[in-house]
């Protein structure tokens, strides 16, 4: 349960740290969304990690562009 | 020769892969190709089975070219047809009582966990989408199940939070009536609201911390990102567990809430109301002998209390609506063991009832438009009518007389202490509450067939039926 918790506030700061604040339209869901892999506590901790280690590399220019129909070919 | 039109459900225009239609008292819905492939999946399934045989998703079967009576534009409009069960009265969630929306949001976290556990989910998350059949909540949107895509998040679950979560935590946490919230916005108590009326001590109640007040700052900082998060999460291995393992967790918050119903004016009417013994059989009789002689099939049960009086009549109809605007006298009756399967109780307040609204007006409809009585209880709620909402009492009987053709309606007399205690504080400007007045005004209607004078004459009851009143069928 503790675990569970810290477990929780580490993705929370990861997720904080992640995106910028660019006002495009509005996707009212976005939010919700990360939120969900909060909520997963322990079980959401890789999907956190990754979601930030993409951005990561991003930042520095080594992230290849992602199309969604390559990721299921 | 006139082909019968088919109704068009105008609230079921939302989701555009299908729409519902009402004909010749049936209920059907035409599915866009898609829609239709995702339920001949969705019936192979043994969850879905399971659930259909349970009761928990209404009564649906697809429908042959040639068992389809529907007009042949109607058809044509759509690849496939499902026919559903129809439900005896439909009612919205701003009218009922917690535990109601309780037990539909448990409902609905069931179905989420079943179908999200069997390669399936549910696209959105509403109670307008759950109905009480009998007093157990029942599914009806079954075309809201769709295949599970990997990696996708739960695309319900701020909707859930909004229609369900948040006015729960609000009646449990602030012990304030949520019924207002839903039926000021048809999309619930928004992410934004929910966190204004959450303070810093709440957020230590449990889920307000994440559900609400991390959910509005995400919304917050992400709400207009350009980022396809969708995509993101799914690319860093968001999966199904992920979900099962937030809708666990919801499941047993949302059993745990709790709302400790105290302060009501009247809940406790039963078991002090100023009859002697003999008089309470006297009326209660009275009751029972007028609804054997009209056999009506739908009563409504109009300033119902606890529900005595609906048992009464439950027991010689078929279907008793039972209203009143105390939300916990309604929630007393949903939960008594012993309230019939045939009762359907609900909040509702006379003098400000549920509206015709949303969608041009017609996506949601008042009570009379889903329910039609065919005898009307009015039972000591007069007094309440004229002297507490100022309604004047012509215009309250002309609406009676709008709304049925037979009536039992309790007068209670300005000798009653209840109506002294109404006065007790007020100008009296009611020269138009007498009995004289209710009886001119119901003869302008009505034939009155009997009366009965209970407490010493202080209270009269009135069986009253419009000359050649035929009854009417309920829609």
């Amino acid at each position: 349960m503790q675990r569970d918790f810290y477990m929780r506030v580490f993705i929370t700061v990861l997720l904080l740290l992640m995106f910028s604040d660019a006002v495009a339209y509005l996707d009212p869901g976005t939010g919700s969304m990360l939120l969900q892999v909060i909520l997963g506590g322990i079980a959401a901790v890789g999907v956190a990690i990754k979601l930030y280690w993409h951005k990561l590399r991003a930042a520095f220019g080594f992230a290849r562009k992602a199309d969604p129909e390559d990721e299921s070919a | 020769m006139i082909i019968p039109s088919a109704a068009v459900n105008t609230g079921s225009f939302r989701d555009r892969d299908g729409r519902v239609y009402h004909f010749q008292g049936r209920v059907f819905r035409g599915l866009s190709p898609s829609a239709l492939e995702n339920y001949r999946q969705l019936t192979q399934k043994p969850f879905y089975t399971k659930l259909a045989e349970s009761g928990k998703v209404i009564g649906t079967r697809e429908l042959s070219g040639e068992q389809n009576p529907l007009p042949e534009d109607v058809k044509a409009t759509w690849t496939g047809f499902l026919e559903h069960d129809p439900v005896p009265v439909i009612s919205y969630p701003y009218e009922w009582t917690f535990s109601m929306l309780k037990a539909a949001a448990l409902l609905q976290l069931h179905l989420v966990e079943r179908a999200v556990s069997n390669g399936f989910t549910l696209k959105d998350a509403t109670p307008y989408n759950i109905q009480f059949v009998g007093r157990e909540p029942v599914f009806i949107d079954i075309p809201s199940f769709e295949p599970l895509d990997e990696g996708e998040p739960w695309s319900g679950y701020r909707q859930f939070c909004e229609m369900f979560l948040f006015p729960l935590f609000i009646q449990a946490y602030k012990d304030c009536n949520f019924q207002p919230f839903m039926r000021a916005s048809i999309d619930g108590v928004n992410v934004q609201a929910a966190a204004s009326l959450f303070g810093f001590r709440d957020r230590f109640r449990k889920g307000v911390m994440s559900h609400v007040w991390l959910q509005s700052k995400l919304d917050r900082r992400y709400g207009g990102s350009s980022e396809n998060v969708r995509s993101s999460l799914k690319t860093a291995g968001f999966n199904r567990e992920l979900i099962l393992v937030n809708v666990r967790k919801l499941q047993k918050l949302v059993r745990k809430l709790e709302w400790a119903a105290t302060g009501s004016e009247w809940g406790d009417y039963t078991e002090f109301h100023n009859y002697s013994d003999e008089d309470h059989v006297r009326k209660e009789g009275f009751i029972r002998e007028s609804i054997i002689e009209q056999k009506p099939e739908m009563v409504w049960d109009i300033g119902c209390n606890t529900g005595q009086f609906s048992r009464i009549a439950a027991a010689e109809c078929e279907r008793v609506v039972s209203t009143d605007i105390d939300h916990v006298a309604v929630e007393r009756i949903f939960l008594n063991p012993e309230t019939p399967e045939n009762i359907l109780p609900l909040v509702q307040n006379v003098a400000d009832p549920s509206p015709n609204w949303g969608w041009r007006n017609r996506e949601r409809s008042d009570l009379q438009t889903r329910s039609s009585p065919d005898l009307v209880l009015c039972l000591a709620l007069i007094h309440h009518v004229v002297i507490t909402a100022n309604i004047p009492l012509a215009e309250f009987i002309d609406w009676l007389a709008g709304l049925t053709d037979k009536l039992v309606i309790e007068y209670v007399s300005r000798r009653d202490d209840k109506v002294q205690t109404l006065l007790r504080n007020k100008e009296d400007k009611y020269s138009d509450y007498s009995r004289e007045s209710l009886e001119t005004n119901l003869k302008r209607h009505f034939e009155i067939r009997n009366r009965r004078d209970v407490n010493n004459g202080d209270r009269s009851l009135y069986l009253c039926v419009k000359p050649g009143g035929q009854v009417r069928s309920a829609p």
